[in-house]
């Protein structure tokens, strides 16, 4: 039989498959990569380690797409210190295994600060390597306070509001909607498992009378749900990394709980793609805690932006905003640090960028950086809690309770 | 002149390390790449001795790395005693937890025990994170110690070679170990389990003493990633990395534990190094996995055994 | 109340495991080959449709069909392209087949997401009607359809192995493939028919279970898990054994959690695992070799 040649034939057909798939994949890349705009010199290198085909891919690939396009913007007007800005970008699939490979090749090929935007698992093993090379890094949409805590945490940076915060202002919530006993649905990831663990110690306000935990890839939450509707409580707080879990978990709780009060985290506010899988009306009523404020002008701009670039029907998320003012934070601290070529000062100038207007929360929001102070946001204003209407689309600021804000 | 069994294997394996410590020199992100390959390479060849040798596959490496891992961190955070201990403790508690779990699953064989073992590296991941007061839950533990040796601290780039050599010497005795009577027995045992233990050899302790050597071995390797990234989290060592594990020994050429090395060399080069930006590491090593399955069959060594058999004239 | 919504839940999720075994059955009685990749072939079944029927606007029975048709395709093409030939290659050891098998597994999840998108689609309905009252509860259409599928395909799937020529082959070249060829029966035909059945099987119970949860592309892998623990738990005695293997299978994944609360469904899996293989290391059916 002619086994040279179906042996020929097959490795054609692999090598072919092969082919196709890098240059598949190549050309995607290739596409979305900025250019280097109205600006001339030396372009200023940041490295960007990016989930983009692993676990996180799914809200990884929402941040660095704006990433992306806040770079191609600062270009456009002429870059920073009038050199363009370079992405060059790495994906670890959210392996901490890979984390200090990945960061290493961003280095080695001339990044001098970074941004992570990957699984908090994967960050969280990032820290230590970041001190090993002594580059700074910004995680944009990092909530979990760890991150940004000893150990190895000289170099790592977050803008948003963390749990701290988001305990005063559910406790404030839940004061004003008279809840004191609460029920909590939460995922088995040990992202989430670091968050209740800082969330619920500041949530002394209610009485916890049921904890249920699922499996984050759950098909089925109906037991959780009938322990929690045991229980009885006021109301329930889903805690979840978002995606799946967090519609199972509505519509679960909407079906055989219904009545009943929900509060969320972030993350179902931020993944637009997920409200198509909940059943109809299921995120009615829903509250999470939510961080664009239309009324923000800077919102508002890059709002007219995503739109134009995007499509009239995209929805803005936190992760939009937050990934904005991460690039745009880099900009400031470089150009305060005149160069990125000395790492320690560029670190520095992060630590002293005060009061920044950022792109999401209330108007008067800012977020300020200091040697002690690794997370951007000052005060709760950068917290919004958002009410879900009837068609699972959020419908606007929480009547019964907004978070304190200062004019 | 008398040859020692295992040396070819040995002069080629030492004589790679040393060509890719030249390759690597001052440069951090290569010695990163060696620190993570040595990683892969050791839980590769902790998995060889049960999964290649006695037939045995067990999934659980993730949880046998994961106690290599925070011994270090665990001696390095909560007590004074000298780092290098966990070099020691890491594999002996992995050692043992792998005579347990190998009594709770003696039984089973194949597909039934990689299910169960699988299982186990789930729940294990789970217990790290419940224990919070020994683990450090879900944050992990980090901030470790410099490594001091009486006095000595090496740097990085020593730690990178010490750890190549460690995974040549490992390798060597593993396959001076494949070919001792020993190893003789264990692999008869994996295709006449029957005809062994008729000979009076205990089938289901041989496979326990091959389990715990895996363990111990996939232990120093989850040490040496914890001490070189810094830092060490429950979800640290996943369930990819076992299904990368499980390929590297085929990659590289079953045959020799040498083959798991060149075979964690090479899966690093493709999820790593593999210059197309962003393509999924993993896409490329399933793709590059299936393509030396279906041309060589025999590992990247055994193809190249043949390919030297074929210089070398046809024999037999 | 309360009860009744569980045990409709463990049903659904128990004919989902069972359903998934069933195509590993197929496989593992032609081929005596577990296949892996049935969890992908599921995925792409759901996430193909779902696709389809969003991004491209296609009618979604067409999409269904497309993605059947693509998922059986799979698995044709992992039986022509991969397991034939490394068990040519490397002989009878089952090692090396199933490593390229968790190669495909790996490759089509992420060629998946690369053709579908990362994010987690939601599942597509086939049919639209009124949900069934039954007691305090309601079973969605989708739930209907899961159900009455998992009947239909394991009386199929009894009556075909057991009054079709090829069904009992199945059997034959299952039992011993070297005799099976020494006597000249097509050992390659049936053993395709095997993979190809088990992927339409696979591909159609994707479908089916996406509504429930959805699907993503990073599904099939513990999707495969799943399926194989169902199908190790049942045991190869019988075509039905599967859906026994399976329910029972849903009942600790929807009543540990109910009684014992936390992460217990990870400690539970582990300990039933554990004694079960203990006890009943081959499953609860075992086959008896016929004279």
């Amino acid at each position: 039989m002619g086994v040279s040649t179906t042996r020929y034939r097959r490795v054609v057909g692999c090598l072919a498959l092969t082919a196709l798939a890098l240059a598949g994949c190549g050309g995607k890349a290739a596409e979305e990569k900025p250019n280097n705009g109205t600006a001339t010199g030396a372009p200023i290198i940041i490295g960007l380690d990016e989930d983009s085909t692993g676990p996180g891919a799914s809200y990884s690939t929402i941040a660095g797409k704006t990433i992306r396009l806040a770079v191609q913007d600062i270009n456009n007007k002429g870059g920073v210190l009038g050199r363009p800005l370079q992405l060059v970008v790495e994906n670890d699939e959210s392996d901490p295994t890979k984390v200090p490979a990945v960061l290493q090749k961003l280095s080695s090929q001339g990044a001098k600060v970074l941004l992570l935007q990957s699984g908090t698992a994967a960050i969280m093993q990032a820290k230590s390597t970041l001190t090993q090379l002594g580059l700074p890094a910004i995680a944009p949409t990092g909530v979990i306070a760890t991150l940004v805590q000893p150990p190895d945490n000289e170099l790592i940076y977050m803008l948003a509001n963390t749990t701290t915060d988001w305990a005063d202002v559910y406790c404030g919530a839940f004061k004003a909607a008279g809840i004191s006993k609460l029920g909590v649905l939460t995922d088995d990831t040990t992202t989430i498992a670091g968050l209740n663990k800082a969330l619920f110690a500041g949530m002394s306000c209610v009485e916890f009378v049921a904890t249920e935990k699922g499996a984050s890839n759950a098909s089925d939450l109906s037991a959780q749900v009938a322990r929690l509707k045991n229980a009885k409580p006021d109301a329930v707080l889903v805690t979840s990394v978002g995606g799946a879990f967090e519609v199972l978990a509505h519509n679960t709780l909407g079906s055989q709980m219904a009545g009943t009060k929900r509060f969320s985290l972030a993350s179902i506010g931020n993944q637009p793609a997920s409200w198509k899988l909940a059943a109809p009306g299921a995120l009615n009523g829903l509250i999470f805690m939510g961080s664009i404020n239309t009324e923000n002008p800077r919102t508002q701009e890059l709002v007219k932006l995503l739109h134009e670039k995007n499509g009239k029907d995209y929805d803005i998320t936190a992760y939009d905003a937050q990934a904005w003012d991460a690039v745009h934070l880099l900009k400031h601290a470089i150009e305060k640090a005149g160069g990125v070529d000395d790492s320690k000062k560029l670190n520095e100038a992060i630590q002293n960028i005060k009061k920044y207007p950022s792109t999401f929360g209330q108007a008067s929001f800012t977020l300020s950086f200091g040697a002690d102070k690794h997370l951007g946001a000052d005060g709760p204003c950068g917290l919004s809690l958002v009410e879900f209407g009837s068609d699972n689309k959020p419908k606007g600021p929480w009547a019964t309770f907004q978070p304190p804000c200062s004019k | 002149m008398k040859r020692v069994p295992g040396s070819i294997g040995l002069v080629c394996g030492v004589v790679g390390a040393a060509l890719i410590l030249l390759w690597v020199g001052a440069d951090g992100y290569k010695q990163t790449l060696i620190t993570t390959t040595a990683t892969y390479a050791l839980i590769a060849l902790g998995m060889y001795v049960p999964y290649l040798m006695a037939g045995s596959l067990s999934m659980a490496y993730g949880a046998y790395a994961g106690i290599g891992g925070y011994a270090v961190g665990l001696i390095s955070a909560r007590s004074g005693l000298p780092l290098i201990l966990a070099w020691v403790a890491g594999p002996i508690i992995a050692a043992a937890l792998a005579v347990l779990l190998g009594l709770a699953t003696r039984r089973l064989s194949g597909f039934f025990l990689a299910a169960v073992t699988l299982l186990f590296g789930m729940a294990f991941t789970a217990l790290l994170v419940d224990a919070e007061g020994l683990s450090g839950g879900s944050g992990g533990l980090g901030s470790l110690r410099k490594l001091n040796i009486l006095g000595w601290e090496p740097t990085h780039y020593q730690i990178v070679v010490g750890s190549v050599v460690v995974v040549c010497v490992i390798a060597f005795l593993l396959d001076r170990l494949r070919m001792s009577p020993w190893g003789v027995i264990v692999r008869t045992m994996r295709d006449a389990p029957r005809a062994v233990e008729a000979a009076g050899v205990r089938v289901p302790v041989m496979n326990l003493v091959a389990l715990a050597i895996g363990a111990a071995i996939a232990a120093v390797g989850g040490g040496l990633f914890t001490y070189s990234a810094g830092s060490v989290t429950p979800d640290t060592f996943t369930l990819n990395l076992v299904f990368l594990a499980i390929f590297m020994p085929l990659i590289g050429g079953s045959a020799t534990p040498w083959g798991a090395v060149l075979g964690a060399v090479i899966a690093v080069e493709l999820t790593l190094n593999f210059p197309v930006i962003q393509t999924s590491g993993t896409l490329i090593l399933a793709l590059g996995v299936l393509v030396i399955l279906l041309l060589a069959p025999q590992g990247v060594i055994g193809y190249a055994a043949r390919l030297a058999r074929l210089v070398g004239g046809r024999r037999g | 109340m309360g009860q009744l919504q569980l045990w409709l839940s463990a049903l659904e999720m128990g004919c989902f495991f069972g359903l998934l075994a069933l195509a590993y059955y197929l496989v593992l009685v032609g081929a005596g080959f577990f296949n892996f990749a049935i969890g992908p072939y599921a995925m792409v079944g759901g996430l193909c449709t779902s696709y389809l029927v969003i991004h491209e606007d296609v009618n979604v029975w067409v999409a269904a069909g497309v993605a059947v048709l693509g998922a059986a395709a799979l698995a044709v093409i992992t039986e022509l392209a991969v397991v034939r030939q490394v068990q040519r290659r490397s002989g009878r050891g089952e090692l090396p087949a199933l490593v390229a098998v968790a190669a495909v597994l790996f490759a089509i999840q992420q060629f998946g997401g690369y053709l579908f998108g990362y994010t987690t689609l939601p599942g597509q309905n086939l049919l639209t009607f009124d949900p069934v009252a039954v007691g305090d509860i309601v079973v969605p259409p989708s739930a209907v359809l899961l159900l009455s599928f998992t009947i239909v395909a394991f009386a199929a799937a009894a009556l075909w192995i057991r009054y079709t020529r090829t069904g009992r082959l199945l059997r034959a070249v299952g039992d011993s493939t070297h005799a099976a060829g020494l006597l000249g029966l097509p050992v390659n035909r049936v053993r395709l028919i095997a993979f190809l059945i088990s992927g339409l099987l696979a591909g159609i119970t994707g479908l089916l279970f996406a509504p429930k949860a959805g699907v993503s592309s990073l599904s099939g892998l513990s999707w495969a898990l799943s399926g194989f623990l169902a199908m190790v738990v049942g045991g190869t005695g019988s075509v039905w054994a599967p859906l026994v293997g399976g329910l029972l299978l849903g009942l600790v994944e929807v009543f540990v959690p109910y009684y014992f609360g936390g992460q217990s469904h990870v400690y539970g899996l582990l300990l039933v695992a554990l004694l079960f293989f203990a006890f009943k290391p081959s499953g609860l059916f075992v086959r008896r070799i016929r004279a």
